[in-house]
């Protein structure tokens, strides 16, 4: 029995169900004559065969509603804007423009521009959504234009040109922040800029006056035509690639140089190595991946890797490096919860990963010491993914441990810190398959598996 | 009911497609903004400066059409006095 993918409905001439593990597009008349006319295109064969489409097979639709049916190939793992780098809303943003540039020069528009409709599949953006074209009419100007501002452009100025990330907006507020938002937000010098004035200080203007109007015949009437759209794409996609993001280099970027983790990290991988051999894994989740070495290490034997950080900077240059595992920024404290419409458009992130394997390393003593959670409920949350666990406990004599509580007293922290305890309390849960013990025995890993 | 609210409008009475009543073009799911139409004119260039003078123009005599229109009607529903 197909079920309807809750975040698949807001066009009424095509939707996604999932069926048995696969992804069909159940079109209507509109979507089909959308579908018939992007399916002739060089461009479709071009964009699909160069991996900037999602592949599509036309199949017969198996209810009578549907007037066609399109299977697409199951997307290993969905993230969402509100979880990627700049650097991939930034190349998200670029492949909007060029595939509406592309399309267009063969009379077929995208009727949305919505970074939702791309994903990144062994690091490279794809854009999913295929009943988004259809045939452009003389006339018609770029629908997605508005959506474009704010769902990309604003995004990106906000990390380039006001220091702030773009994450928590869109995860608070997924349409993205609104012109007016940006006129307020963004510095003087930025403002005076003849782009921003444009699309910021004259777009926030111009909705304000002209809300509720009905234009578009107006527009068709003057005489508007996609030439008009293209040149606003050409100009769109050179303001783009000018906005940059130059990191502080203040977080965990230079989290590799440090002493224990050079000393560690092959003695880690090694574990882990083991993990991977002895379970098989489909789907590793790395939980506080930092440069994503280990989720790597997965990758290399087959498995879909998911490497979730909060620090933007580092898994910005994984992404930049063209590693092919899946990138979630992310705090772990507050991971992304299931949202948008009925609360089931964007499922949360354990939903999506669903990982057979976990790893957590260099992680618990953040969430101990840092986050103050209990280390009981630490080992409940690791309990929660219901399969193996690779975990590094970390005694509090170490030197990470001391800078950790350097300002805090021993009545300001959470009891269950011991390795004994750490031990008692993992018994109740799981069961030990391997340990190790790294340097002088501060850090230990763990092989945990659910009893 | 999500074919109601794309069809009907939102509710504060919106319709959510843009010119949806006048049933005379294709119409998007997407609020696009009426600003923002007009705004991507602009950002077409020269020529787009001209077609949004234009269409701004012909939606400003749209506007006073209806109003004379209404100001007609208002009169004939005036009683005369007798």
């Amino acid at each position: 029995m197909p079920n309807a993918d809750p975040g698949s409905f807001r066009d009424p001439a095509s939707h996604v169900v999932l069926d048995e593990g696969r992804v069909i597009r159940l079109l209507d008349e509109r979507g089909l004559a959308g579908w018939n006319a992007l399916s002739e295109t060089a461009f479709f064969a071009r964009a699909t065969a160069d991996g900037r489409l999602i592949e599509t097979k036309e199949i017969s639709p198996d209810d009578s509603t549907s007037a066609g049916a399109l299977e697409h190939p199951r997307i290993p793992f969905i993230s969402y804007p509100y979880e990627w780098t700049f650097s991939m809303l930034k190349d998200a943003a670029l492949l909007q423009l060029d595939l509406l540039g592309e399309a267009l020069a063969e009379g077929i528009t995208i009727k949305d521009a919505t970074p939702f409709n791309i994903q990144f599949v062994s690091g490279k953006a794809v854009f999913i959504d295929i009943g988004s074209f259809e045939k452009y009419a003389p006339g018609e100007p770029w629908i997605g234009y508005r959506q474009f501002t704010r769902q990309f452009l604003f995004p990106l100025m906000l990390r380039a040109w006001a220091g702030l990330p773009f994450q928590p907006w869109l995860r608070g507020q997924m349409d993205g922040p609104t012109a007016g938002d940006m006129k307020k937000i963004l510095p003087l010098g930025k403002r005076m800029r003849a782009s921003t004035m444009m699309h910021v200080s004259l777009q926030a203007r111009m909705e304000e006056r002209m809300s509720g109007a009905a234009v578009r015949n107006e527009l068709k009437t003057a005489g508007f035509s996609a030439d008009l759209i293209l040149a606003n794409v050409r100009k769109l996609r050179k303001l783009v690639t000018s906005l940059e993001w130059n990191p502080s280099g203040e977080g965990w970027v230079e989290y590799q140089s440090c002493d224990h983790v050079g000393r560690d990290r092959q003695a880690k991988g090694e574990f882990l190595q083991s993990a991977i051999d002895e379970h098989g894994p489909e789907r590793m989740l790395d939980l506080g991946a930092n440069d994503a070495y280990f989720s790597e290490l997965a990758a290399t034997k087959g498995a879909i890797a998911i490497a979730v950080d909060g620090d933007e900077e580092v898994l910005d240059a994984v992404y930049r490096r063209g590693s092919s595992v899946s990138i979630v920024v992310g705090d772990l404290t507050n991971p992304s919860p299931s949202q948008g419409w009925a609360g089931l458009e964007r499922p949360g992130l354990d939903q999506r990963a669903a990982p057979d394997l976990v790893v957590a390393y260099g992680l618990i003593h953040h969430l101990i010491y840092t986050a103050s959670i209990p280390p009981q409920s630490v080992i409940d949350w690791l309990a929660s993914y219901e399969c193996p666990v690779v975990v590094e406990f970390v005694d509090p004599g170490d030197e990470m441990v001391a800078k950790l509580t350097a300002n805090k007293t021993e009545e300001e922290l959470h009891t269950g810190r011991t390795r004994s305890e750490f031990e008692r309390l993992v018994a109740a849960r799981f069961r030990t398959g391997d340990t190790r013990e790294l340097g002088d025995g501060v850090r230990v890993l763990y092989r945990l598996v659910p009893v | 009911m999500w074919r109601e609210l794309y069809e009907y409008g939102d509710r504060s009475g919106h319709p959510l497609i843009p010119g949806k009543e006048t049933n005379q073009m294709i119409f998007g799911y997407l609020d696009a903004g009426s600003g923002s139409l007009i705004l991507q004119a602009i950002l077409g260039g020269a020529a787009g400066i001209l077609v949004a003078f234009k269409a701004w123009k012909a939606r400003l005599m749209g506007k006073q059409a209806v109003a004379e229109g209404e100001a007609e009607t208002d009169e004939q529903t005036v009683p005369s006095e007798s």
